[in-house]
């Protein structure tokens, strides 16, 4: 069995709990909590026939006084930068943080997601800032942790990912 | 607590550790002695908590814990470098989340410690302490997130003002131009033959396009300070002029209604201030205009002082007395609102749009000050002012009102013979200038757009030009633009060209001078302003003598008999070198300094002609303060020469 840790990173409230809580349990709340430290869950899926063990580690939300810890980084395959699309500036930091992680872990896959999809009519993210994520190059998805729109995929496709990605090895 | 734990964790513990066991099962630590790296080993027995985790799923190897808790990954390798150091007396992780089997959350934390040679990690359970934590991140969150709202509402207002504001801009020459055209007929109507009742008809004509053209501009103003577009002048000035001249306005009105008018200043008011005289003197006229239309018997007066709640000595205080209606008390405040009076049935009573009073609330408070009402009803309001203004060393230097000596009545016909090209699409606005100029010794082509100006221009002489801003093919800023092009690659002098737009914002008068014209005419054009802008800067420039010989000479031999209007008109040329002057414009300062210097002997003036060496000489090295010195010592000189 492979195992990977999967990093999900992104400003505070943009719904990184939420999306983990939606794939592994299929729930989703409302009520907004904000994550201190790190919060570990697991979940199992098939690649190509073979079961992966996907370790995802919610980190606590970046804001004014929090930073990532370079050392809740460590050892990951893959990681996913989560914005919402209600709060533009949220897009702008994932793009500023998605430099500092790669700074940090090398060049990993990773998938970016602007979330909070089922209130795209008071999305603040518009299409040109969607064009920029497209001239960046990167893969991205629109998801909803509410009503789950691209949950599923988003894990599947980095899992399939990460594991054609030969040069990093599961423990 | 449970009655006793199933299995001694102990194996082999004495009575009193079997206590100590029983006491620790509900705690909230589970502590570990590090007795090799990654391997750590229970002291104590441990928690009910720490069973609860440990049992969601078998490890291969439990003394690493971290199979337990992955979370320790990323702090485990700290704790190693801290038991090596020991340089503080603990090192703590940062919280991490673990759920149970049956999904219960527990808030960890975990926590090293030294006690001599050996090394101990403890594991909390400190849900109550995230709580807290978690609360005042909350908190914080929300006050982050209200932040960004209100910056993006207040995006999304500046966008729509600057909007509101363009479109404003854009009416303004949609109705100027037509305005224009009205204004004119009506001039040039009043000025031909008409019995007494279609004299009365031109009037009624005149005095609505008027105030048509009043509210316009009420209108602009208003949306220029709300988007930020209207800049205060700071120039030299009397308040004692100001306010003669704002009574001398007002005079006439207050006369038809019998009312009584006077003034008082303090004794102690600085004579020369620095400040926007023209805006000063429209506040007083909004208030004074506002007091005649409230009042119908009595008196109304305009009190200066210094303002009693600043020291400094251009602080001012200014009272507009009246004996009118009076404003009930709970109206007080409202009035200064955009669109808004007392009493709504007092428009249909007395008129008005209720913006005079707005827009005097804008300008005093851009003059640093704030205004007020005092009023008891159906006794009379004080209207009250502040404005913070400079105070200028400068001597007093005009005694009398030199203003009201450069409203000089002109003549259409005392004009000089002058070619002028006029380039309007218009061509309401092509008839109306020739019948403006039908009665002068003025030759007038017409072209209907720039690139057609430009033509003519490379094929004759023009003493002047008359550029419309707006035009198809080639509007007048790009014609502008490649007239000076041209004159420069054929050696040939600058020909005058004046703007006409009906754009009135102060950016299409900057557009109009830094493309290369000389000045800017707002349309609607009153035919003296015309006559007077075309005896001005046809003058001041050098005609060359091969292309109208004749009435050339007849010019230049009428040149001293003109010198009282050429200084009335450096007023003009002055206004133009103080905005080149904030905008360093050198090009401009240039271009004013060349035509002083080349018309001041010639007038009679020869220090005119030094002034405008030095300011020639100055602009081209873009030496500003030398152009300042220049520019104020001109001024000082020419209100001088007013005075006497």
């Amino acid at each position: 069995m492979i195992q990977k840790k999967i990093c999900m990173v992104g400003s505070f409230g943009v719904g990184k709990t939420s999306l983990v809580a939606r794939y592994v349990k299929s729930i989703f709340s409302d009520k907004y909590f904000t994550t201190l430290g790190v919060k570990i869950d697991k979940k199992s899926l098939s690649v190509e026939g073979e079961e992966v063990n996907l370790m995802l580690w919610d980190l606590a939300g970046e804001d004014a006084l929090t930073q990532i810890k370079p050392m809740q980084l460590r050892g990951a395959s893959g990681y996913i930068l989560v914005s919402d699309g209600c709060r533009v500036s949220t897009l702008d930091a994932a793009i500023d943080l998605q430099s500092r992680v790669e700074a940090e872990l090398g060049s990993l896959p990773f998938t970016c997601v602007v979330n909070k999809v089922d209130l795209r009519d008071n999305w603040e993210v518009d299409d040109a800032a969607l064009d920029r994520l497209r001239t960046l190059g990167w893969s991205f998805l629109l998801t909803s942790a509410k009503s789950g729109v691209g949950v599923e995929a988003l894990f599947q496709s980095l899992a399939e990912r990460m594991v054609r990605e030969k040069k990093i090895d599961a423990r | 607590m449970p009655d006793s734990p199933s299995t001694d964790p102990l194996g082999q513990a004495s009575e009193a550790s079997h206590a100590a066991a029983l006491l620790l099962y509900g705690m909230q630590f589970a502590v570990f002695e590090r007795d090799g790296p990654r391997h750590f080993t229970a002291v104590s027995a441990a928690p009910i908590w720490f069973e609860r985790l440990t049992e969601r799923e078998p490890a291969t190897d439990p003394t690493a814990l971290t199979e337990y808790f992955p979370a320790l990954e990323g702090f485990l390798p700290m704790a190693e470098e801290f038991w090596q150091t020991a340089s503080t007396q603990s090192l703590q992780s940062d919280f991490w989340t673990e759920a149970d089997a049956e999904g219960i959350e527990y808030h960890l934390l975990a926590i090293a410690v030294t006690a001599g040679p050996r090394h101990f990690l403890a594991i909390e359970r400190a849900d109550a302490t995230y709580i807290n934590h978690q609360q005042l991140q909350l908190y914080a969150h929300e006050m982050v997130i209200q932040c960004e709202t209100i910056t993006r509402l207040n995006r999304e207002v500046k966008r729509a003002t600057q909007a509101k504001s363009e479109f404003l801009a854009t009416m303004s020459h949609e109705i100027r131009t037509p305005l224009n055209a009205i204004l004119g007929m009506a001039d040039l109507l009043a000025e031909s033959h008409l019995d007494a009742d279609q004299q009365k008809y031109v009037d009624v004509f005149q005095r609505a396009g008027a105030n048509l053209l009043g509210l316009i501009n009420d209108i602009l103003d208003l949306s220029k300070v709300e988007a930020g577009h209207l800049e205060l002048e700071s120039v030299n000035f009397e308040l004692a002029e100001v306010i003669a001249r704002v009574l001398e306005l007002t005079r006439v009105k207050a006369t038809a209604k019998a009312l009584a008018l006077g003034s008082s200043l303090a004794e102690d008011l600085p004579p020369m201030l620095i400040g926007d005289p023209p805006r000063l003197r429209q506040i007083l006229i909004n208030l004074l205009g506002n007091a005649m239309k409230f009042t119908d018997a009595g008196r109304l007066d305009v009190e200066v002082s210094r303002d009693p709640e600043d020291e400094h000595a251009g602080a001012l205080l200014f009272r507009v007395r009246d004996t009118g209606i009076g404003i009930a008390s709970d109206k007080l405040d409202v009035i200064f609102e955009n669109f808004s009076q007392a009493d709504s049935s007092t428009t249909r009573k007395y008129g008005g749009t209720g913006l005079g009073l707005a827009i005097s609330r804008r300008l005093v408070e851009l003059m640093g000050g704030r205004i007020w009402v005092e009023s008891t009803l159906g006794q009379g309001s004080t209207f009250l002012f502040t404005v913070k203004l400079g105070v200028c060393d400068l001597p007093s230097l005009v005694a009398a009102s030199h203003e009201a000596a450069a409203r000089a009545v002109t003549t259409p016909t005392d004009l000089p013979v002058v070619h002028i090209l006029l380039a309007d699409d218009s061509e309401d606005n092509r008839f109306l200038i020739r019948e403006y100029l039908k009665r002068t010794p003025c030759n007038l082509e017409f072209a209907e757009n720039g690139e057609t100006a430009l033509g003519m221009m490379k094929f004759r002489h023009y003493d002047l030009v008359l550029m419309d801003a707006h035009m198809p093919v080639m509007d007048g800023y790009a014609a502008t633009c490649a007239i000076r092009t041209w004159e420069q690659q054929h050696g040939g002098r600058p020909v005058p060209i004046i703007a006409l737009t009906a754009d009135a914002f102060k950016e299409a008068v900057d557009q109009s001078l830094s493309a290369g014209c000389d000045a800017h005419l707002t349309k609607p054009i009153a035919k003296a302003t015309l006559v007077e802008a075309i005896r001005l800067h046809a003058l001041a420039c050098d005609q060359p003598p091969q292309s109208v010989p004749a009435p050339i000479a007849e010019a230049e031999s009428s040149l001293s008999a003109l010198a009282p209007r050429y200084l009335e008109n450096m007023g003009k040329q002055l206004e133009v070198l103080r905005l080149a002057e904030s905008l360093e414009d050198y090009g401009t300062i240039q271009r004013v300094g060349h035509n002083l210097h080349g018309t001041g002997a010639s007038f009679g003036f020869p220090r005119i002609t030094e002034f405008g060496i030095a300011l020639e000489q100055a602009a081209k090295d873009r030496a500003m303060s030398k152009i300042r010195t220049a520019i104020t010592e001109f001024e000082w000189y020419v209100q001088h020469l007013l005075a006497v």
